[in-house]
């Protein structure tokens, strides 16, 4: 008997030792008391600031005289009205010359397959910490997105797709060319 | 000493009650993950002056005609069969490192008459219709060029494979008013397929 009963004080230790949360680390580099203010998702400003110009060359990075983005899909698992998910988006400058970028919330022309477009909501859901960033030439940089979705809100459907716009704005002419990332959103099961 | 068991018992029983949501949860968190690639499309010639790319340059638009970014004729349909690289005005540079699909805008015209994109592909009274090609593409194949929401233009282009590609638009149906300039900016989209 007094045997079974150690056991079980050991076991209700295990236990209570198991159920103390742990910390993990991450996320934007915000202020305890910092607030996600209302925005259309094109020019609020983040106190996380952007990665500075990086000379690293990426395995499979295009020549450095070639202007680009990275990544091309960003895949949101178990999200729901209240989570938040953030990814940076990768810019390298190929011109010669110092370029203006814009860096966009965008409605997508079209979805992938079981997916659908975003409520019209959702670009207040989108924080871009540098929407009119301005690289020097073969500068890389990273520019932060954070996908906010208020407690509450509802989403177009449970598989949902917007877009991340990169545009080069020193590009002259009347045909442009634009990049975009997708972000591809599955909302936990309710 | 039964008494104690039975409390032990209980206080087991108390916090395994909260555990099991709180490992519910755990199996719930976002996910986050991001194919590695990199997107990168550059165009040339970034123009088109409608009416002025096999021809002389200067003429003028008339209304209710089809033009073509095609360089062997202004007028002259690329071939229903399957366009040709020798149709196609603009050329895509890809060096994207994945699959891709290419989207082209061609948004209302400001300026002038100000003609509308009808998003159609057909003219109409102030409406102007627009498609897109590359080359490769039968007729049935070529893609309405909207203001907003095309479809994708060409879909699945291969990593590090270059594309031609033209314009095709007509012009409203109804006279010119305003006898001004106007002009629209064609935007062509790179997203990973």
């Amino acid at each position: 008997m007094k045997k079974l009963t150690v056991i079980l004080v050991v076991i209700s230790l295990l236990l209570l030792v198991g159920c103390i949360p742990s910390y993990e680390p991450g996320g934007l580099d915000l202020p305890d008391n910092y607030e996600f203010p209302e925005t259309n998702g094109t020019d609020i400003p983040i106190a996380a600031t952007p990665t500075p110009a990086s000379n690293v060359v990426l395995p499979g990075e295009p020549p450095s005289n070639i202007t680009w983005m990275s990544p091309g899909k960003v895949l949101i698992g178990n999200f729901y009205p209240g989570a938040r998910a953030e990814y940076p988006v990768t810019i390298h400058n190929g011109n010669d010359w110092e370029a203006s970028f814009s860096v966009t919330y965008r409605y997508p022309d079209h979805v992938g397959d079981n997916y659908t477009k975003p409520s019209i909501e959702t670009q207040e859901w989108v924080i871009i910490a540098d929407t009119t960033p301005v690289l020097a030439s073969g500068e890389t940089r990273n520019i932060l997105v954070v996908l906010a979705m208020p407690e509450g809100a509802t989403s177009s459907s449970s598989k949902w797709e917007f877009w991340v716009s990169v545009v080069d704005t020193t590009q002259e002419g009347s045909v442009t060319t634009e990049l975009c990332c997708r972000w591809i959103v599955d909302m936990r099961p309710s | 000493m039964r008494k104690l068991l039975v409390a032990i018992v209980l206080a087991l029983a108390l916090i395994i009650v909260p555990v099991v949501p709180a490992l519910a949860d755990t199996e719930q968190e976002v996910t986050v993950t991001a194919v590695p690639a990199f997107i990168a499309i550059s165009n040339a010639p970034a123009t088109w002056d409608i009416n002025d790319v096999a021809e002389a340059t200067g003429k003028t638009i008339a209304p209710d005609t089809l033009y073509y970014s095609n360089p062997e004729g202004d007028t002259t349909i690329p071939t229903v069969g399957g366009a040709v690289d020798g149709e196609c005005r603009f050329t895509i540079t890809n060096t994207s490192t994945v699959i891709t699909d290419l989207t082209v805008l061609f948004p209302d015209h400001t300026g002038g008459d100000a003609s509308t994109n009808s998003e159609t592909g057909a003219n109409g009274a102030t409406e102007f219709g627009a498609y897109s090609y590359f080359s490769g593409q039968i007729q049935a194949a070529w893609v309405v060029a909207k203001d907003t929401g095309s479809a994708a233009g060409l879909e699945d282009l291969a990593a590090t494979t270059n594309i031609k590609w033209g314009l095709i638009y007509e012009s409203q149906s109804d006279a010119w008013t305003s006898g001004d300039a106007m002009s629209s900016t064609v935007t062509i989209t790179a997203t990973a397929a």
